[in-house]
């Protein structure tokens, strides 16, 4: 996957599933995402907790 | 990551409680948008520890949850000892239900706390008692340069002060369109334009940041009349003495009176909303035009405005008394303002000089009282027009 800064998955009905595999491939490099108006709810939110926010110096 | 933006991915408390445990030690997240995500006051605990260890959270947005007055009480106190956090975002929630605390919550945030710029507690349901609390503590900061506390019992005025009032009243300076539910949402420190990418013409929460007011300072410089218009050149007009007051429509027309400087002009520094402002000046109950500003017919002509006098009683006390009159003012000023230069810069740092809720030189506004008719007993007296007066004449 190419280096990107800024990530936009808006409005995209994404589910846990859909995270489980999404996250891990996104680069450590990311400045920005917006994840806005999905369906992550309660496990989709730790997916991207230990994936995207997990390592402080993320 | 600097910004994370979760809104609308009904996460619940328990997923947002592990969120804020996470980014305690974070240090690169600056914008955190949980906004829509059905939170409670069961987060706001880990959300305080999360706010009093985190250094580098500026922007945290929360809008259209579920928290209420107690979990308020808990954002309050992680912020008083918090210094990042600049932009904050609480519409839409219910701050307003479980209020025991909460007066004395926003009282210590607004009195304690100097980092915050920019603060959003519209649509809360909050009370008029906690409201005149609130605004007793928010007297005290001069670091918030917008606040919204539209859908509570209170407005803000333009020069940031909150204003409390019971829904069953309403008052004359209160903006007319404030009580429209209001969709904008704010956006760390940025101007919002509308929808056509234009600035909004009419100011309708009086929010310096959102609404991009910029500082200006209007002039009047007297000038001597000698019947000969030429005189006039590069000067207002013949008014030489105080008081001389100034009236804006953003204002509905309010007197603000206007300062000496040591050239013997007259000059006043505020805060002005963008688009054309119309404004006016007065002086012994009499309205005045600069001259040397842009005018126009003004359509309404009577125009309904109120000054705030002070003067020195016996004793050396100051008396404040409000003066509602009318004035009938065919033509007005006016000046064309755009919204160019931002509020707060990207580094949250203040580009006006004047800061918000700066108290006003009671001493400097102090005036003894001259007679006139507007404020005697007869100022209610309808003078009997030329007509009248000649068919009165001719009968008899």
């Amino acid at each position: 996957m190419p280096k990107v800064e800024h990530a936009d998955f808006c409005d995209n009905g994404l589910t846990p599933k859909a995270a489980q595999f999404l996250f891990p491939s996104l680069n450590k490099n990311l400045k920005s995402l917006d994840f806005s108006i999905n369906q992550l709810g309660n496990r989709g939110t730790m997916i991207l907790k230990s994936n995207m926010l997990g390592d402080k110096t993320r | 990551m600097e910004y994370l933006n979760l809104e609308a991915n009904n996460i619940g408390d328990k997923a947002a409680i592990e969120i804020f445990k996470t980014i305690k030690k974070n240090i690169y997240l600056k914008r955190l948008n949980l906004s829509k995500n059905n939170l409670t006051n069961m987060c706001t605990w880990e959300m305080a520890e999360c706010l009093k260890e985190n250094d580098t959270l500026e922007e945290l947005y929360l809008h259209y949850n579920k928290i209420q007055g107690d979990g308020a009480q808990n954002i309050f106190a992680a912020l008083i000892k918090n210094t990042y956090l600049k932009v904050l975002d609480l519409s839409w929630n219910s701050l307003g239900a479980s209020e025991k605390g909460l007066a004395n919550a926003f009282f210590e945030l607004f009195s304690k706390n100097n980092e915050l710029v920019h603060c959003d507690f519209s649509y809360n349901n909050i009370s008029y008692e906690t409201t005149v609390k609130a605004a007793e503590g928010l007297k005290l900061n001069h670091s918030i340069y917008g606040l919204h506390w539209n859908g509570n019992q209170g407005y803000v005025d333009t020069e940031g002060f909150l204003i409390p009032f019971k829904t069953s009243l309403s008052t004359d300076l209160q903006p007319k369109h404030s009580t429209a539910i209001s969709k904008r949402r704010i956006n760390g420190v940025q101007c919002l334009k509308d929808g056509k990418g234009h600035d909004k013409a009419i100011p309708t929460e009086n929010c310096w940041i959102c609404e991009g007011w910029t500082e200006n300072t209007i002039y009047y410089i007297p000038g001597k009349d000698n019947f000969l218009l030429i005189e006039f050149q590069g000067k207002s007009g013949n008014i030489f003495d105080l008081p001389l007051y100034i009236h804006f429509d953003f204002e509905q027309y309010v007197g603000r009176l206007l300062e000496r400087t040591d050239s013997n002009t007259f000059k006043i520094t505020k805060m002005i909303p963008p688009g054309t402002r119309k404004y006016f000046f007065s002086h012994n109950y009499e309205p005045v035009i600069a001259r040397d500003q842009p005018s126009a017919v003004n359509d309404f002509h009577v125009i309904k405005v109120s000054l705030s006098l002070f003067f020195y009683l016996i004793n050396q006390d100051v008396k404040i008394e409000k003066e509602v009159f009318t004035l009938n003012v065919p033509r007005m000023n006016y000046k064309k303002l755009n919204s160019d230069i931002p509020v707060i810069d990207k580094d949250y740092n203040p580009i006006p000089t004047l800061k918000p809720r700066e108290e006003v030189d009671i001493k400097h506004e102090i005036q003894e009282k001259k007679w006139s008719v507007q404020n005697s007993i007869f100022k209610d007296y309808k003078a009997e027009d030329e007509v009248k007066r000649f068919v009165i004449y001719l009968k008899y």
